[in-house]
């Protein structure tokens, strides 16, 4: 009886007697072994992708940037350097000139207006040689283009629009520039928004000119604002950076510089955070869904083994060893699982490939390396294999270890218990016996139900997290925009390239406009809050609180008073450990000439908390704009539109005025952010699909087992003239049932790795708060898969199983 | 006591099975008539044909050729809702092996036949079940019940529904010698005025307590009358 062959032959038959059950669990480790094997891989291909572009544009070590507003001579950046005690180990420094300005340009969609920048950068000996620039179209600028109307636009923000590879551009008080060229650069791979988050390149144009042509843009020719130093590779980075401050800030002492490592720059920490992020995310997925494929593994097994139990008792009987008993139902756990793996490693493959397509248009990387990733396919097939082995060994081990006269005995004698039904029999159930039937079903065969439920639930837990963290980042930038308007629905901000009188000038042309009804000049400015070895970066509004237009939301506290004090968003009170009344270090830019900005260092009181969830929004009030030596002044203007005026016209006419660099709806991060992500909906919808499509699959097989198990109950019932219809519907009800089961562990677990990942996105995003939220749609989809769909799932077997039921043989067929 | 009222009519009724490319004949040319208040029991070895008969009379399976109308309904060609709504109305099986829903105590058991017969005036359950003398098992499941108090609680769902027809495959079939007599006791007692019991059996010790012993031999009737040397009380059965 020690044959193999005989032992895989049999188990063959086995498998092909239940091939749809065996195909439909293949599917789910597929789906599983595929899900991990084709994410996995991008994670890799995203690594070592980003690795290498890094290497190839020679992203900076340090980066020094002037406060905002200021500017210096050209050469005199890199002097501080050359002075600089560590200059050693520097090998190679650029001086830059970056000029905030808008851009106007045509797309196919019409005339669009945008915050952007021109960053000047050395043209000569082929440079710039840090940050360097990749053509992704059209031609690379070069020294002939020096001091010239030429550059190359960001390649993110002119994909976003679809521009072609050369152009013009329209900037800042109407100057006209052409771009002969696509470029990425290390800081643009992710273009972040001002105030965090990511994907702001449909509201912002970086434009690449040389140095000289931003200096003329800015009306300072001649100078620079910016520095980026690359170091010997064994240089400690930080130890450097901070000497280098400590040296700025004996050259420049009326000049604030902020200096920077790699691993401050929010494109490049988010490049790499992501990849973590994203890999937990897709390895969770993963998991959830393997789990899934256990638990259909596991029903499907127990039910092959209970039918074969008189078989693996006259085996017993006969003297055969466990172990050959166990090998049956085993090898048709290893031809599952090669099954599932090898339809896994496929789906993997395509859905890598498919990835691959959505990294280069969404990551523009200069060259993006996909080998393939054969020690991921390996871990995953491995993995695929294991888990429904070890889920098809509970049931075997548990067969085998029954003595063999249980085993043999058929008829009544054979009746096991009642499972946990008894525990609720006297629990009165509203219906008659065919509604009841279907719960005390489930009770009956409580692990079964709890298994398939478990399984149904963690696929829910895959769309409740999936769905829970769109809901939430999008409620995030909802809450975000209508903060910013401030319960001004058309609210436009003008935002001015340094700062003004307030009553006159180019705020006082903006204030007069036609195509106003209403307006303030504020003053905003960048700065910090908290530990100078740790702050957090805040934009910070002054605001007239007695008279002024805008109003923002107080949700704790007060408005500064008499005492000089600072209302911040609740993310930065959270991260800093204060609440109001507490004295918290805010760092902003003292104004110390025409073109010269000082950072100093403030000690002031938290009077309030407002409600937005960025934690770089914060307000002072405009009485205190004396402490920055900006009384008076301002560098935006608060508007709203006259009656009739669309913001683009209010942008078409403010791009005449050279000093505005940007006009834009005060909600216009949230939704170009909302319609970039909409981009993504597909790839949700795919997510969407698949969870629905598994649940699906589990629930079909384990309405396919029931109805197996129970064909004699459904024939008894047909003897008594119960139509089928009423059969199928009891099985969809007791579906149903565990489909409800299986939604609360699916919401409930995927609401706890919801949380679990917040935690996380708050180490890649710590700019936003982002609330545990979830949308009625989210909780209707939910529902909608684990009740509705799991329980409709009976339809796809049970007609047909029941209408090919053999009556009169299935009533008579003995234990 | 035979009534006139006859439940069962079947008039040359075959059945023939087609195996392999081989006609099997299961019943050939089979006439049977039963009256309410009669105790039938069906005889025959293996293959005899008997549990194809109750199969055609409880519409389980349907004759190649003849005609059956049972309780009043021409079963013979009725489509399949009809065969439904007939075996609702009008026959009620019991089993060798019970079949009763183990995740049902034994009074939801019964219930299920009251719920599957849908009549207006439904009896009671726990009236049933005292009827076969399982009054103070209602609350047991099956796992919890002996064989015989397992057949026992099948015998009541069939009452329960009130159909005029109890169709029994081998009753007796799994159930030791003093169980099976009860539960003989108990089919004999339910023919009566408006009712009919058809058993099926191999065992011919167990035809010597019926009314009317219909003998089946490779699918035809061989004898069709009173037990050989006449109705044998229960307390004279050995097997």
């Amino acid at each position: 009886m020690n044959s193999f062959g005989l032992w895989l032959r049999w188990s063959w038959r086995d498998l092909r007697s239940r091939w749809v059950q065996v195909v439909v669990i293949s599917l789910i480790i597929a789906l599983g072994v595929g899900a991990y094997s084709g994410l996995s891989s991008m994670t890799r291909w995203r690594k070592i992708t980003a690795d290498n572009a890094y290497e190839q544009l020679n992203m900076y070590d340090v980066r020094v940037e002037l406060a905002e507003g200021s500017a210096v001579e050209s050469g005199s950046m890199l002097a501080v350097v050359d002075r600089a005690d560590t200059a050693g180990v520097v090998t190679d420094a650029e001086e830059r000139m970056r000029v905030p300005v808008q851009v106007a340009t045509t797309t196919a969609d019409g005339d669009i207006v945008v915050r952007g920048e021109v960053i000047g950068v050395p043209l000569d000996n082929d440079g710039p040689a840090i940050n360097a620039l990749f053509t992704k179209a059209g031609r690379m600028l070069d020294e002939s283009d020096t001091a010239r109307l030429t550059s190359m636009l960001e390649r993110n923000f002119a994909v976003n629009y679809d521009l072609p590879a050369e152009g013009t551009l329209t900037l800042s008080g109407g100057q006209q520039i052409e771009y002969v060229g696509h470029a990425t650069t290390p800081e643009f791979f992710i273009v972040i928004p001002e105030g965090g988050g990511f994907f702001g390149q449909a509201n912002f144009a970086a434009v690449f000119a040389s140095v000289e042509t931003a200096g003329e843009f800015a009306g300072l020719p001649g100078s620079i604002n910016d520095l980026v130093l690359t170091l010997e590779s064994d240089s400690d980075r930080d130890a450097f950076a901070a000497q280098l401050a400590a040296s700025f800030a004996t050259a420049m002492p009326d000049i604030g510089v902020v200096v920077s490592t790699t691993d401050d720059d929010a494109a490049y920490s988010l490049t790499y955070e992501d990849i973590e992020g994203d890999q937990q995310f897709f390895n969770i997925i993963a998991v959830l869904i393997l789990a899934g494929s256990a638990a259909a593994a596991v029903n499907l097994t127990a039910r092959m083994v209970d039918q074969t139990r008189r078989e693996i008792g006259i085996s017993m009987a006969l003297g055969v060893r466990r172990r050959w008993i166990a090998m049956r139902p085993m090898l048709m756990g290893v031809q599952i699982a090669i099954l599932g793996v090898v339809l896994g490693v496929v789906m993997g493959w395509a859905i890598a490939a498919a990835m691959r397509g959505v990294l280069e248009s969404f990551l523009p990387m200069p060259e993006w390396l996909t080998p393939t990733q054969w020690d991921v396919f390996l871990v995953a097939a491995i993995v695929g294999l294991i888990i429904p082995l070890v889920a098809v060994s509970i049931p075997v081990w548990r067969a085998i270890r029954v003595a063999p006269v249980d085993a043999i005995r058929t008829g009544h004698l054979a009746s096991r218990g009642g499972g946990l039904a008894p525990l609720v029999h006297r629990v009165k159930l509203p219906g008659d016996t065919f509604k009841q039937m279907p719960l005390r079903n489930i009770m009956r065969a409580p692990r079964r139900g709890l298994l398939t439920a478990l399984g149904i639930g963690a696929t829910i837990a895959v769309l409740v997290m999936l769905v829970a963290s769109i809901d939430s980042f999008f409620g995030a930038i909802e809450k975000g925009g209508e903060e910013a308007s401030g319960g001004i629905p058309d609210r436009v901000i003008v935002e001015m390239d340094s700062v003004y009188p307030s009553d006159n000038g180019p705020v006082g042309a903006v204030l007069v406009s036609p195509l106003i009804s209403d307006g303030e000049a504020m003053l905003r400015v960048g700065g910090e809050l908290g530990p100078a070895d740790d702050p957090i970066d805040v934009f910070v509004e002054f605001v007239d609180w007695q008279g002024g237009l805008f109003r923002p939301d107080i949700v704790e506290g007060s408005l500064p008073g008499e005492v000089p004090g600072i209302v911040i968003a609740p993310k930065a009170a959270s991260d800093l450990d204060v609440g109001v009344g507490d004295t918290v270090a805010v760092r902003l830019p003292r104004r110390t000439g025409p073109v010269s900005f000082a950072l100093e260092t403030s000690d002031l009181t938290v009077s309030g908390i407002n409600g937005h969830p960025f934690r770089s929004v914060a307000y002072m009030s405009t009485t205190q704009a004396s402490l920055l030596g900006l009384d008076g002044l301002a560098n935006v203007v608060s508007v709203v539109p006259a009656d009739g005026v669309a913001t683009g016209d209010l942008q078409a006419e403010l791009l005449e005025v050279g000093a505005v660099t940007s006009v834009q709806r005060a909600d216009s991060m949230a939704q170009l952010i909302e319609d970039l992500m909409a981009q993504f909906v597909g790839i949700f919808q795919l997510f969407e699909a698949v969870v629905l499509v598994l649940a699906v699959l589990i629930a079909f097989n384990a309405a396919s087992i029931a109805v197996d198990e129970r064909q004699r109950e459904h024939a008894t019932m047909f003897a008594y003239g119960v139509r089928r219809r009423t059969v199928v519907a009891m099985l969809m009800l007791e579906s149903a049932v565990v489909g409800v089961v299986a939604t609360l562990i699916g919401l409930l677990g995927g609401l706890a790795l919801f949380r679990y990942f917040i935690t996380q996105w708050a180490q890649t995003m710590p700019e936003i708060a982002i609330p545990v939220e979830m949308s009625p749609a989210t909780l209707l989809w939910a529902i909608g898969v684990g009740v509705v769909a799991v329980g409709l799932a009976p339809l796809l077997t049970a007609p047909r199983k029941l209408r090919k039921m053999d009556l009169p043989s299935t009533l008579r067929v003995m234990e | 006591m035979i009534g006139n009222n006859r439940l069962i009519h079947l008039e040359a009724v075959s059945r023939r099975y087609e195996l392999g490319g081989t006609t099997v004949t299961a019943l050939e040319t089979v006439n049977l008539d039963v009256h309410d208040g009669e105790f039938v029991v069906v005889l025959g070895p293996s293959g005899s044909g008997k549990t194809t008969l109750i199969n055609l009379i409880g519409a389980l399976d349907s004759p190649t050729e003849g005609s059956i109308r049972v309780a009043g309904f021409d079963i013979t060609d009725a489509k399949r809702s009809e065969l439904f709504d007939f075996r609702r109305r009008a026959v009620s099986f019991i089993f060798q092996s019970f079949n009763i829903f183990p995740g049902l105590t034994a009074r939801e058991n019964v219930q299920f036949g009251i719920d599957a017969a849908g009549r207006d005036d439904p009896p009671n359950a726990d009236e049933v079940l005292d009827r076969v003398g399982l009054g103070d098992r209602a609350e047991h499941f099956p796992h919890e019940l002996s064989g015989g108090e397992q057949q026992r609680v099948a015998i009541a769902r069939s009452l329960a529904t009130g159909n005029p027809i109890l169709l029994a495959d081998e009753p007796t079939g799994e159930l030791d010698f003093t169980t099976g007599v009860q539960i003989l006791e108990l089919l004999r007692e339910q023919a009566g005025p408006g009712t009919a019991v058809l058993a099926v059996t191999h065992n011919r010790e167990i035809s010597r307590v019926a009314d009317r012993v219909v003998e089946l031999s490779s699918g035809r009737i061989a004898s069709d009358g009173p037990p050989v040397g006449g109705r044998a009380e229960l307390a004279d059965l050995h097997w």
